[in-house]
């Protein structure tokens, strides 16, 4: 009787034998805040560094501003953040982005065009249609990718390029603008004078997310399908309805990544989020993910979107020229990555 | 263990980041010296302590564009002629999203005058307002805003004209009888629209025996415009002319058309040294040249004019003529002055 019981207590939950009741067993939870530690310190390092170079830098309105670009690229991340720990990647945020913009901007000019419906209906009923987008764009990447066994890289390097056509092709290349106030209302207000709207929604998605990959099953699942797929499958797990999920995932926040971007921008171009994707790849790693899978934290991804648009922000500040710009982004991508090696090299010696 | 690989990674973790900024902070201001010094310390310190002090930064629509590159440089020109700090700052894409970051952060530094190509007429308002509100006195240059109130001055090319005297070199060229092919990088950017609306109307009313057969929108890269032309060519191997509204556009159609027997004319828009190069060769057959370092120079005196209280002299809108210039006329001294600078 007993010993049934553990069987089928174990089948329930697969995963959690080798396991702490959710995320990373404890060692590698340790290891990851390790991780994190050091990825802070460089953030503050070149948060204390522009903060010397410029009386600017500190300042309401470039918190305002770093903390809405940062928006965009930490709803990306997020999701990012649980496909990379799955062991795969997604390029199509990006695309996904400027379309899911597109298509909720054109159900709203559509509506509010014809009159008659107020503006906060039509503002809903677009805000949902941009988000089931993502989430439709991003139920097709899952599909291709775990019923058919696509590589994720390639899979999400076709749809990135449909998903540009596409925003392009819904009103031939250009911007939609004829959108009710209330968006651009919503993108430039701020609650009291220092959280915009959109960074409060980003902010509350990114904690749950980090709940979600740290201590649920779903997280749990997410590093046994990225650290070892055969081991996963074997120990019950349906893989292929988790990936699928994780990617679905991806995309709707990146829905909701195109409706913060649209409502900061009062319009919706086709042109947003492109090379956002990147970024986003590069947020997850420099917070510690591994592109291998199996490896990586909602905090660290958090850590890693403050980086770069804190570098963003801060090197125009302080005048730098914009070709140096991207050299000194890249720099610190690969200084940040290789600092957190030093760091887990110093722990595996332990 | 970890303890001493901790210390040493949080130490060379600030060394690098540390010296990343410091280089990076050292290029700006050795590259932009030329223009009054431009370090964060100066300019903040000149616009807190001396009221009379005026700076101005230019953002482009797009980094890396001869014709950007061009308006820059009057700025920068016109900036020093007046005693005003000069900077630059913009993004590599252009686009809205992109533009609006660095706009805001921009404005951080209050710079007293802001000369900018919004990259679209309606999504850079907010940014555009935000600086307004901060007191920064705001011209736009090339594109413009759909609602300019507020703005300075909004100072562009008159495409219309541009695409008008492109029709007219076709036209002459193939005696008001063939096939021609227009391109340009947006089927909706208002300048490229305008460009090719104009060209199709000097054809349309004055040589009627010319028909468009293609109109094609291409990517900024050359390779693209190139791909595209040898596409059309295949399609309409008897076409007479090609006219690009857009750098690239020529660039890609002399490409295409180099390894053609036949001899078509490729009318270019703006006069990049790589087009210019091309028109000296023949490869480009005649060039529509914008001003972009006379929007620039009179921007920076509108600007100046509206912050010393001169208000009565600046015009709301100007529309700059374009200047043509065929191969025959290229190596002339009288027009190279049109010819866009390469380096910012």
């Amino acid at each position: 009787m007993n010993g049934q019981a553990r069987v089928g207590e174990r089948a329930s939950s697969p995963a959690e034998s080798n396991r702490e009741p959710g995320g990373p067993p404890r060692a590698a939870r340790a290891l990851s805040l390790l991780r994190e530690g050091w990825i802070f310190g460089v953030l503050v390092a070149i948060v204390i560094a522009f903060s010397i170079a410029s009386p600017n830098f500190l300042t309401q309105a470039n918190w305002l501003n770093t903390s809405s670009t940062a928006t965009e690229v930490l709803l990306l991340a997020v999701g990012q953040t649980f496909v990379i720990v799955s062991g795969g990647i997604d390029l199509s945020v990006g695309a996904t982005l400027g379309l899911s913009g597109m298509v909720g901007a054109w159900v709203m000019a559509h509506f509010f065009g014809t009159g008659g419906t107020p503006g906060g209906v039509v503002t809903a009923i677009g805000v949902l249609v941009a988000i089931l987008v993502g989430a439709l764009a991003g139920a097709i990447n899952g599909t291709l990718i775990s019923r058919y066994a696509i590589p994720p890289f390639v899979v999400t390097l076709g749809t990135l390029g449909i998903g540009t056509g596409l925003a392009d092709l819904i009103s031939n290349g250009q911007e939609i603008s004829t959108l009710p106030p209330l968006i651009g209302n919503i993108g430039n207000a701020n609650i009291a004078g220092w959280i915009p709207v959109p960074v409060l929604v980003a902010a509350v998605i990114s904690l749950a997310a980090g709940v979600a990959l740290a201590r649920t099953r779903f997280g749990t699942y997410t590093y046994t399908i990225g650290d070892n797929r055969q081991a996963a499958v074997r120990a019950g797990i349906n893989d292929r309805r988790h990936l699928t999920k994780v990617y679905v995932l991806s995309g709707l926040l990146a829905g909701v990544a195109g409706v913060t971007v649209m409502t900061r921008l009062g319009a919706a171009s086709p042109t947003s989020g492109s090379n956002d994707e990147l970024n986003a790849i590069a947020a997850v790693v420099i917070g510690g993910a591994s592109l291998f899978g199996g490896r990586g934290t909602i905090v660290g991804s958090v850590i890693g979107t403050c980086i770069i648009s804190v570098l963003l922000t801060g090197l125009i500040i302080v005048n730098v020229p914009p070709f140096w710009q991207l050299v000194a982004v890249g720099v610190v991508l690969i200084a940040a990555v290789y600092i957190d090696q030093l760091g887990s090299r110093g722990t595996n010696n332990q | 263990m970890s303890g001493r690989a901790a210390v040493a990674a949080a130490r060379s973790s600030v060394v690098i980041v540390v010296s990343v900024i410091a280089l990076a902070a050292c290029g700006g201001s050795s590259s932009s010296s030329s223009g009054g010094s431009s370090s964060a310390s100066s300019s903040s310190s000149g616009s807190s302590s001396s009221p009379k002090h005026l700076s101005v930064t230019f953002i482009p629509g797009a980094t890396g564009v001869a014709f950007y590159n061009s308006l820059g440089t009057g700025v920068q020109a016109e900036a020093q002629k007046l005693g005003m700090t000069y900077s630059t700052q913009g993004a590599a894409d252009f686009s809205p999203a992109a533009q609006t970051p660095v706009v805001d952060a921009v404005c951080s530094r209050h710079p007293s005058l802001l000369l900018i190509a919004p990259t679209d007429p309606v999504a850079l308002r907010p940014a555009i307002q935000r600086c307004m509100n901060d007191g920064i006195a705001v011209v736009t240059v090339d594109t413009s805003l759909s609602d300019t109130q507020g703005i300075v001055s909004a100072i562009s090319s008159n495409n219309i004209q541009g695409g008008e005297a492109a029709g007219k070199i076709m036209g002459q060229a193939l005696h008001g009888k063939g096939e021609v092919a227009l391109m340009s990088l947006s089927a909706t950017a208002s300048t490229q629209v305008q460009r090719l609306q104009g060209a199709k109307q000097e054809l349309k009313s004055s040589y009627p025996g010319i028909s468009v057969v293609a109109t094609e929108y291409t990517q900024q890269a050359p390779t693209s415009s190139e791909t595209t032309a040898r596409a059309i060519l295949s399609a309409h191997p008897g076409i007479g002319a090609f006219f690009g509204a857009a750098e690239p556009n020529a660039e890609g159609v002399a490409q295409a058309t180099a390894s053609s027997s036949k001899h078509v004319i490729n009318v270019g828009y703006d006069a990049s040294p790589t087009e210019v190069g091309l028109l000296k060769s023949g490869k480009i057959s005649a060039l529509v040249i914008q001003q972009p370092a006379l929007e620039g120079q009179l921007g920076v005196q509108y600007g100046d004019d509206y912050l010393t209280g001169h208000r009565s002299s600046i015009k709301a809108s100007v529309l700059l003529p374009n200047v043509v210039v065929t191969t025959q006329q290229a190596g002339s001294a009288s027009v190279s002055k049109y010819y866009y600078t390469g380096t910012s």
